[in-house]
């Protein structure tokens, strides 16, 4: 400690909120009498501008460079303060917040009680702001480039974004071309938009936009860096045919003797094994399919090259892996529908005229003929909710959220085209939920096409047709009818490589499989990993418009994130003593993110990769780790500061992890929730920052027990905590201390009631065992000084 | 319908000796399809076989002279370039093509090659290697591999090889490349490219040697050799030919260098013309 | 791609040329080349003994061949090749 330290503590009457339980005079008295505390004031409301001002006079007047405030939750007011005192001068992390109102005030009745609590926490607050330095974000550039997985109308639409910013955009494709399943639809609802034709003019935006670069028969195979500077490597498939030089004549498909079912047209056509998955593809080249063309080690044909004139191509294009340095990644990588043929009661694939709407939409594209005959449907039945909304293995428990809508639609327009043909929607809910979606299906209903509530049982191809067998729940009375055609709206999923692009990229699923984000309300298009966002069908199924909504948002994300062009990250990082480090490799192993990396025999923190969780300052055999903000220094002289203090029960020190835990025990203080009162909480960044030293200065200076709690969703919680526990309780014995005065627990923030519980719990287990003896801690201390 | 008359009706039979087939090749043998190549893009090139010209030396790929339907010389060991070289001096508009072997291109006839190569005397060179002397019983040469049996190796060979693509680029070949027996229409139109370019151009054929070299170093037979082309060959066009090394686990074939020099004969021809201006 | 239970084949070939597949049997040393690489697998092994004691390769029905010529070109010993329907001999 500096013998210069001059501290100011500042108590928060809180209009009687703090006041009226906390006596803030006695603890005046008892706070002014700790060494380095030059100025101690109550003020009624610190927060307020006049509050504030008491502040800063009060650092100019007395010469203050250290500043506790006692008053509410840090996680209220904490930049509040912060910035009051760097106006006056003063660096913001030479600031403490002791909250006696969520943590004190708020959670006791008793005023003797409530008062020594709140003279333990500021005292220990004191003893810790003696040891605080002087910090300062910690800034790191970032790439002002961003990739864009998926060029689905998501993607485009984030591509366009991005670019249109001034970003440098990578849009990375796995399909020969760019334009995903918007490019198969014929029309889109409500509007009856076609839509090829508004996908077009962004698709070719795309492709001439300066600031994009188009990647594909391109997907990432491994990601490398930190978020702001992520590297990402590509792996090409070989295309053979030259982007540049293909000038999309049609000569090649013309002697290509190997015809495959076309993707495109969803198995309704064929292709030629040299092909464009559609005539306005963009880029608008060829591809070859290497894996049915007739060969190429040794070329057995080689038909298409012979006649291609601009000689764009060329068999001996090799697999190629590009890295892309960025800053940030926009995932949109899009969905696709389960597979018909899991439900046999359908007979999918028994005959030609049953499809899926997908393919329906093709159908539609090419004039509305019947793959059978080629004549035209007179009565076509919608079968909605095909494994969606139910529970078997086979389907998918989520409603798919376009089948409806799609169904409607594809009835109009075949109204449109056929005037007397007889559309029928076998339905579960009709879903119209959305702008004009309502009205669409009013106009579905007034042109004639006939609704059934229940969904098919069984498609039965017969002789002259296809036999539809349900129920009308609504009249309670079987419908067996004959149609010409039936369209299946098939479950969507997302697309089978999510799983890989998820491991590849360290983002997490949900159960449902499709990508999860940050938090569903608050942060809908941030993915688990900083720096990486995730929109569109990749999210959850959805329609057009709120795809394009979401590939906005993703931009206006990831723009927000790299923007600045640099990262400001927290300060609190650990620092590693080269002198003692021996290159164990232990904190490695225990860092959840990987911040910690030995390059050539050179220890190395990765600031902006790491979390502050302090795991790795205990888990040093050689006690070579420290960390900035929560030193050994500042964190044992808390500890000291908080256990010292004689109270008639056994006193409880509680290590509150600071984002989930401290919320939860915040929300407790906000509910007026009581508790025992001879808790003691000190805030950590994660309860694996404690080691068994803090545990035994604990023991030594005062605490008769000891609690971890920890947030349900740290890296931590679960095993690893669970093993930190039972060697520290292992450790705890050598002290002669019993292992029953530690415990621990994992928490959410909705469950304060059970934080709460567990206070009671240990406080009245630690009282069975007793308050240490005067004698037992001199022991202890002498321990603790070896 | 005798097999002479069957013969005649393969499509590039007018390009051949018929009377001199079924040739002396062994089954699976790489020079067959040589030839056959070869002689196909003679075929798509329509080529004046009256303006052809093949030079062979002595192994069993020498036989190829007397097995294509044109002024074709089968000379003695090592000797092909240097009879080569006086042919194009005195008749330039013919177009030579010489197709020999490893050993005799390149040991016997090394420094031959090494200064038509230089001279860019305008010719194309077809090396059928087969990493040894298969004709006279299979003796080591310049690109057996390191630690291969022959019978002149018995213990296995001790002499690093020659890498043929890189002595040629190093000479000073305008156009160098690699196949294999595999790689029939790529060697076809690679042959095709040389034949219409001026200048020297070099073609290394890696072809199986099954009862010879292949049974000696238990190779299998020409199908298992050909399916090991298949596996281990890579195709890079521009690589440089000093890094194109034939390994165990990696062939590297494909186009070399390509570019265009002066050749010899047209150098001469201008100064001819300087001289007799004076 | 849901491809469903297809009533059609997979993958459709179809002939480059109208060309009919031989073989000159008593050239055949059975090294086996076109049997191998042949890209639709249209030959095998025939029953019969050639001249040379080996099985010469034979198409494993009319229409398997497509045309594409590789195994003309593979041949080490000229005995597969193919020919023009009409007079057998020269093609384009």
């Amino acid at each position: 400690m500096e013998s210069s330290v001059r501290i100011g503590v500042y108590i928060c009457h809180c209009g009687g909120n703090i006041s009226d339980t906390v006596n803030v005079e006695k603890v005046r008295e008892a706070i002014s009498k700790l060494e380095g505390v030059k100025t101690v004031e109550t003020v009624d409301y610190l927060c307020s501008t006049q509050g504030q001002g008491k502040i800063k006079s009060g650092i100019k007047e007395y010469g203050i460079n250290r500043v506790v405030v006692a008053s509410c939750s840090p996680q209220l007011h904490l930049a509040t303060f912060r910035r009051a005192v760097s106006e006056a001068g003063l660096n913001p992390y030479l600031l403490e917040m002791a909250n006696i109102r969520e943590h004190c005030s708020w959670v006791h009745d008793n005023i003797e009680e409530a008062t020594a609590k709140a003279i333990d926490i500021i005292r220990g607050a004191v003893n810790r702001v003696k040891y605080l330095e002087e910090l300062h974000p910690i800034k790191t550039k970032v790439k002002r480039e961003v990739l864009v997985i998926g060029s689905g109308i998501t993607g485009i639409q984030s591509a366009l974004e991005m670019a249109d910013k001034g970003y440098q955009v990578h849009l990375v494709e796995r399909d020969p071309c760019i334009g995903g399943h918007m490019a198969q639809l014929s029309e889109t609802f409500p509007t009856l938009d076609c839509s090829y034709c508004i996908l077009a003019p962004r698709m070719v935006s795309v492709s001439q936009h300066p600031k994009i670069k188009i990647y594909t028969m391109a997907e990432p195979v491994a990601l490398k860096g930190v978020p702001g500077d992520y590297v990402v490597t590509l792996s090409v498939k070989p295309r053979f045919v030259d982007v540049d030089k293909c000038t999309g004549c049609d000569d090649c498909t013309d002697v290509c003797p190997v015809e495959v079912p076309d993707e495109f047209n969803m198995g309704l056509t064929w292709r030629k094994a040299i092909y464009i998955p559609f005539p306005q593809g963009v880029p608008r080249a060829y591809a070859l399919d290497l894996d049915n063309c007739l060969g190429l080690e040794p070329i057995a044909c080689g038909k298409c090259m012979e006649v291609c004139e601009p000689k764009a191509i060329n068999y001996d294009m090799q697999p190629e892996e590009i890295e892309l340095n960025v800053g940030a990644i926009i995932v949109a990588t899009g969905y696709d529908q389960i597979s018909p043929n899991d439900f046999g009661e359908y007979s999918y694939g028994m005959h030609p005229d049953i499809v899926t709407n997908l393919q329906f939409e093709r159908i539609m594209h090419f004039g509305f003929h019947k793959p059978s005959d080629g004549k035209i449907p007179r009565k076509v039945a919608f079968i909605l909710c095909v494994g969606s909304r139910a529970l078997q293995e086979r389907a998918k428990e989520y409603c798919c959220k376009i089948g409806c809508m799609v169904a409607i639609k594809q009835a109009i327009l075949l109204k449109k085209a056929v005037p007397n043909v007889e559309p029928w929607i076998f339905y579960q809910d009709v879903r119209a939920d959305g702008k004009g979606y309502e009205e669409f299906y009013a106009r579905a209903r007034e042109q004639g096409t006939r609704f059934v509530r229940g969904l098919a049982a069984k498609v039965l191809p017969a002789n002259d047709g296809l036999i539809v067998k349900a129920e009308d729940t609504i009249a309670g009375t079987p419908v067996e009818e004959r149609f010409d055609m039936v369209v299946l709206s098939m479950g969507i999923t997302p697309r089978p490589d999510t799983e890989e692009v998820s491991k590849i990229l360290g983002l997490h699923t949900g159960p449902d499989n499709f990508f999860i984000e940050k938090h569903y309300k608050l942060n809908p298009v941030d993915s688990t990993k900083e720096g990486i966002f995730v929109c569109g069908c990749a999210l959850g199924p959805k329609d057009i418009r709120e795809s394009v909504e979401e590939g906005m948002a993703a931009a206006s994300r990831a723009a927000t994130f790299i923007g600045l062009g640099e990262l400001a990250t927290s300060p609190e990082v650990p620092i590693i003593d080269r002198a003692k480090c021996d290159l164990c490799g232990e904190c490695i192993a225990i860092c959840p993110t990987a911040a910690i990396t030995i390059t050539k025999s050179t220890i190395t923190v990765t600031p902006v990769a790491c979390i502050t969780c302090g795991a790795c300052v205990p888990a040093c055999p050689r006690e070579a780790i420290d960390q900035r903000n929560v030193t050994e220094k500042q964190l044992i002289a808390q500890i000291q500061g908080a256990s010292a203090g004689e109270t008639k029960e056994p006193k409880i020190i509680a290590f509150i992890e600071r984002k989930t835990a401290y919320a939860s025990l915040d929300l407790a203080g906000t509910r007026r929730l009581g508790y025992v009162a001879n808790i003691r909480p000190i805030t950590v960044p994660s309860c694996m920052r404690i080691g068994i030293k803090h545990l035994i200065n604990a023991f030594a200076y005062g605490a008769d027990g000891v609690v971890f709690v920890e947030g349900d969703d740290s890296p931590f919680a679960g095993e690893k905590l669970l093993k930190h526990v039972g060697s520290l309780k292992k450790e705890l014995r050598e002290y002669e201390v019993s292992p029953l005065r530690l415990q621990s627990m994992t928490t959410t923030i909705p469950q304060y009631d059970k934080t709460v519980k567990l206070f009671e719990t240990v406080s009245a287990r630690v009282a069975r065992l007793g308050k240490i003896t005067p004698e037992e801690r001199g022991k202890i201390k002498e321990k603790l000084e070896t | 319908m005798t097999v002479l008359q069957e013969f005649e009706k393969h499509p590039l039979a007018k390009y051949l000796r018929l009377e001199r087939f079924p040739h002396i090749w062994c089954e699976g043998c790489g020079d067959g399809i040589i030839l056959n190549c070869f002689v196909k893009a003679l075929d798509d090139l329509g080529i004046n076989m009256d303006k052809l010209v093949v030079v062979s030396g002595i192994g069993c790929i020498g036989r190829i002279a007397g097995y294509i339907k044109c002024d074709s010389f089968h000379t003695t060991h090592g000797r092909p370039i240097a009879l080569a070289t006086g042919i194009k001096l005195a008749n330039p508009k013919l177009t030579i093509a010489v197709i020999s072997g490893d050993g005799d291109l390149f040991a016997i006839g090394g420094n031959h090659f090494i200064h038509a190569a230089r001279r860019n005397v305008d010719m194309t060179v077809i090396c059928s290697n087969n990493f040894n002397y298969g004709m006279t019983g299979g003796q080591f040469g310049p690109t057996t591999p390191l630690d291969s049996y022959t019978t002149t190796t018995p213990y296995g060979n001790i002499e690093h090889p020659f890498n043929l693509v890189h002595l040629a680029a190093a000479a000073g070949a305008v156009y160098v490349a690699r196949w294999t027996a595999l790689h029939v229409k790529r060697l076809t139109e690679s042959i095709k490219k040389a034949l219409q370019k001026k200048g020297f151009k070099f073609i290394e054929v890696i072809s199986p040697c099954p009862e010879i070299y292949g049974r000696r170093n238990k190779l299998g037979k020409a199908i298992d050799t050909m399916k090991r082309y298949r596996q281990i060959c890579e195709i890079r066009h521009g690589y440089d030919p000093a890094k194109a090394e034939i390994t165990i686990e990696k062939i590297i074939v494909g186009e070399f260098i390509d570019i265009e020099k002066p050749t010899y004969g047209e150098l001469l021809q201008k100064q001819f013309l300087t001289i007799q201006k004076r | 791609m849901s491809k469903g239970r297809s009533m059609a084949p997979v993958v459709k070939r179809k002939k480059l040329a109208e060309v009919e597949w031989k073989v000159i049997e008593d050239f055949c040393k059975g090294c086996g080349f076109c049997i191998e690489f042949c890209p639709v697998d249209a030959l095998e092994e025939s029953e019969k003994l050639n001249a040379k004691g080996v099985h010469p390769p034979k198409l494993k029905s009319e229409d398997a061949c497509i045309g594409c010529g590789l195994c003309e070109r593979i041949c080490p010993d000229f005995a597969v090749h193919l020919e023009t329907k009409e007079s057998g001999g020269e093609r384009e």
